[in-house]
């Protein structure tokens, strides 16, 4: 094992134009086009993966980046607490959009229009079902973020082209389940998908769970 | 909390950031295991091996399946852990 960036220990901030020697809590790590996006404490930063020289793409008031999704030249970043979503346009010159779905601070369960969608204190994790795959194949792309909205219980999916947020699995309350649209969710805190066979999991507390 | 797949390897690597580890679920034959961190020892140390290491609140993962690296965001150790995949040898990136 060893550290790619960061001083083990030692909390601290990387200017930038210099090497990421030093963090502040990293969180979520997506790799694209020999690039590292990294979701930290202080907001969403790009490392080099050569010369691991970092850069600020947004910063969020010490309120942590917990999850990242690629799609169509831009990253969309959940904010862990804050109950939003920013995207950053890679193909212009970093352009933020904030918030691009939900509010900033403001909580709740609503599905409807990017930005009428209210999620429920994490919006912990999102993901693409093919962002791991990026560069070798799209095909498996369905077109939707997912989104784990840990304190609605639910994985909620997001449309960028379509405007629209829709719960996908979970109905709020907790226990067990069957079908994933009809699946009682504890807390997903993080998603994943294998689009090689067709796969979905997700991670609901120190529970492990295959839909 | 953190999951990342690598696919290839029908894997997956779940990152439990309560017990200061992360594991590794082979698919095909349901044995899951630690790969990094000494579960329930949460600490800074980091070894030679991954399994030797201690980890402090693991949380985001992402498996590069180009390089064959599992990236580990250690948030409360302020730094990123890189491992190989598990069961493959290779160099330390960077």
């Amino acid at each position: 094992m060893t550290v790619f960036a960061g001083t083990v220990g030692t909390l601290g901030y990387s200017n930038d134009g210099t090497q990421a020697t030093k963090l502040n809590a990293p969180q979520s790590i997506l790799i694209l086009n020999g690039k590292m996006y990294l979701g930290t404490q202080m907001g969403l930063f790009q490392i080099d993966m050569n010369t691991k020289i970092i850069k600020a793409l947004q910063y969020t008031n010490s309120r942590p980046v917990s999850g990242l999704a690629y799609q169509n030249g831009k990253i969309y970043a959940c904010v862990m607490s804050n109950h939003y979503m920013f995207s950053v346009d890679l193909t212009n010159n970093f352009a933020v959009t904030s918030p691009v779905s939900g509010s900033d601070d403001v909580q709740g369960n609503i599905d409807g229009t990017l930005l009428q969608a209210r999620y429920n204190r994490y919006a912990i994790s999102c993901i693409t079902k093919n962002h791991r795959l990026t560069g070798m194949t799209t095909n498996t792309n369905d077109g939707y973020i997912y989104i784990a909205d840990t304190d609605n219980r639910v994985v909620k999916r997001l449309s960028v082209t379509g405007n629209s947020v829709t719960t996908w699995a979970g109905d709020n309350t907790n226990g067990d389940g069957r079908l994933a649209s009809k699946a009682r969710l504890s807390r997903p805190y993080a998603i994943a998908f294998n689009t090689l066979t067709g796969d979905t999991f997700y991670v609901s507390g120190n529970i492990f769970i295959p839909f | 909390m953190g999951l990342a797949i690598d696919e290839l390897a029908n894997k997956v690597y779940i990152s439990s950031t309560g017990s200061n580890a992360v594991f590794v679920l082979d698919r095909a034959t349901g044995i899951m295991e630690t790969i990094a961190g000494i579960p329930f020892n949460l600490g800074t140390n980091i070894g030679s091996t991954a399994k030797a290491s201690k980890l402090y609140y693991p949380r985001g993962l992402f498996f590069d399946s180009t390089s064959n690296y599992l990236y580990i965001a250690g948030m409360l150790c302020f730094s990123l852990l890189t491992s190989c995949r598990c069961g493959y040898s290779c160099s330390a990136p960077g």
